[in-house]
């Protein structure tokens, strides 16, 4: 190693104050440009932005951990949309299964939850065909638009216990946050004060019941 | 009579891992540690001096957020100067190529200031602008040997390069820097 190499490897050590030039290597330091060059932009970028301000720890720790506890519940509140979002796409696919189903029936039956259907109405059993001399001219039938009556044994019910066991609050909040886009929460976008952290606590206290 | 021993400091893995079990603070302490160190490097990386505690801050959410991805390979410094890096990256990008030490940005003396603390000498100045033009990989192995004496084994660790290369990339540095600053 040549003394311009080691004096390079140990000019950081020397700049942070770790160590000390030897006498000899200040005469050389002295009587070599390339090295003096070099010393001077280590020495000079050791300390860039010693003058800069002291961080206060305790405010920017807080600031971080806060920080840190919004993500957290808007993290949770994300996990529990999507959960309940995906949910409800199930109860509604389930719900257009039995609206199917029912249909397939010959659409015997109530609706889930809803008043009996109308009495039906009499369908005339298809007329005789009418002679017109050698032709027969069929009666086009009649389309059955009515439906027979509700039969108890065939309705169709949807529990949704889950749902029911909600208080009408609950229900509310749960229905004023499906409401809201997806896409604005986002992890930088406080709230300039704690007002939403509040809110979304609210949101996540009615679903849980 | 002796005075009992002090004891040691807690590391920074010990406060690491006081801070995953909720030690508020354990948090402060490790940015009582490094924010200062943190913010020279931001600042000689480019960022405007305006701009340099709130990078901290970002660096430091980050960094907690992440937490469990610190194995203790690098010091927790080293680390946090590597998300510092990305994080300058970040904003870069996100100011479409933008260099982020601007011109007018400089923090020069002001001659109606005199007691400006931010006044840079020319000299530093100088230096600031020609990091700003190195390539990141440079930048970062030569602000963590110059401002943190890391050796190159940890600056390897922490940049994802080997020894040899970071050696190399220094003197490269170290090179551009002498004609940048002429």
């Amino acid at each position: 190693m040549t003394t311009c190499t080691l004096l390079s490897d140990r000019m950081p050590e020397v700049a942070l104050g770790r160590a000390r030039w030897t006498a000899d290597e200040e005469r050389h330091l002295a009587a070599c440009a390339d090295c003096r060059a070099e010393w001077t932009l280590v020495a000079a970028a050791s300390g860039l932005g010693a003058q800069l301000p002291p961080v206060d720890p305790e405010r920017t720790a807080a600031l971080v951990t806060e920080r840190l506890r919004h993500e957290r519940i808007r993290s949770h509140i994300r996990v529990r949309r999507v959960a309940l979002l995906t949910g409800l796409a199930g109860l509604a696919a389930a719900a257009v299964l039995a609206l199917a189903v029912w249909a397939g029936r010959g659409g015997r039956g109530t609706l889930p939850g809803g008043p009996p259907l109308p009495a039906p109405v009499p369908v005339a059993s298809t007329p005789p065909p009418v002679s017109a001399g050698d032709s027969q001219i069929l009666p086009r039938p009649e389309p059955r638009l009515a439906q027979g009556p509700v039969s108890p044994a065939s309705a169709v019910e949807f529990p949704m216990p889950e749902l029911d066991s909600l208080p009408a609050e609950a229900l509310d909040s749960m229905l004023r946050a499906l409401d809201e886009p997806l896409a604005h929460v986002g992890p930088y976008d406080l709230p300039p004060d704690d007002s939403g952290d509040r809110e979304l606590e609210q949101v996540l206290a009615g679903w849980e019941g | 009579m002796s005075a009992p021993p002090t004891p040691d400091p807690p590391t920074d893995a010990a406060l690491a891992a006081a801070y995953r079990l909720g030690d508020q603070r354990a948090a402060t302490e490790l940015v009582r540690r490094h924010a200062d160190a943190l913010g020279r490097f931001l600042y000689s990386s480019g960022a405007a001096a305006s701009d340099v505690e709130d990078l901290a801050q970002e660096t430091f959410f980050r960094a907690f957020r992440g937490l469990d991805g610190w194995r203790g390979a690098v010091s927790m410094r080293s680390w946090l100067f590597t998300i510092a890096g990305n994080l300058l990256r970040d904003e870069f990008r996100k100011s479409k190529g933008r260099k982020m030490l601007l011109l007018e940005d400089r923090d020069v003396a002001d001659p109606t200031d005199p007691h400006g603390n931010l006044a840079a000498s020319e000299a530093e100045e100088r230096v600031r602008e020609g990091l700003a033009r190195l390539p990141r990989l440079q930048r970062e192995v030569f602000l963590l040997r110059v401002q943190q004496g890391s050796g190159y084994e940890e600056i390897a660790a922490a940049l994802g390069t080997t020894p040899g290369a970071a050696r190399v990339h220094y003197h490269h540095a170290v090179k551009r820097l002498k004609e940048l600053v002429r």
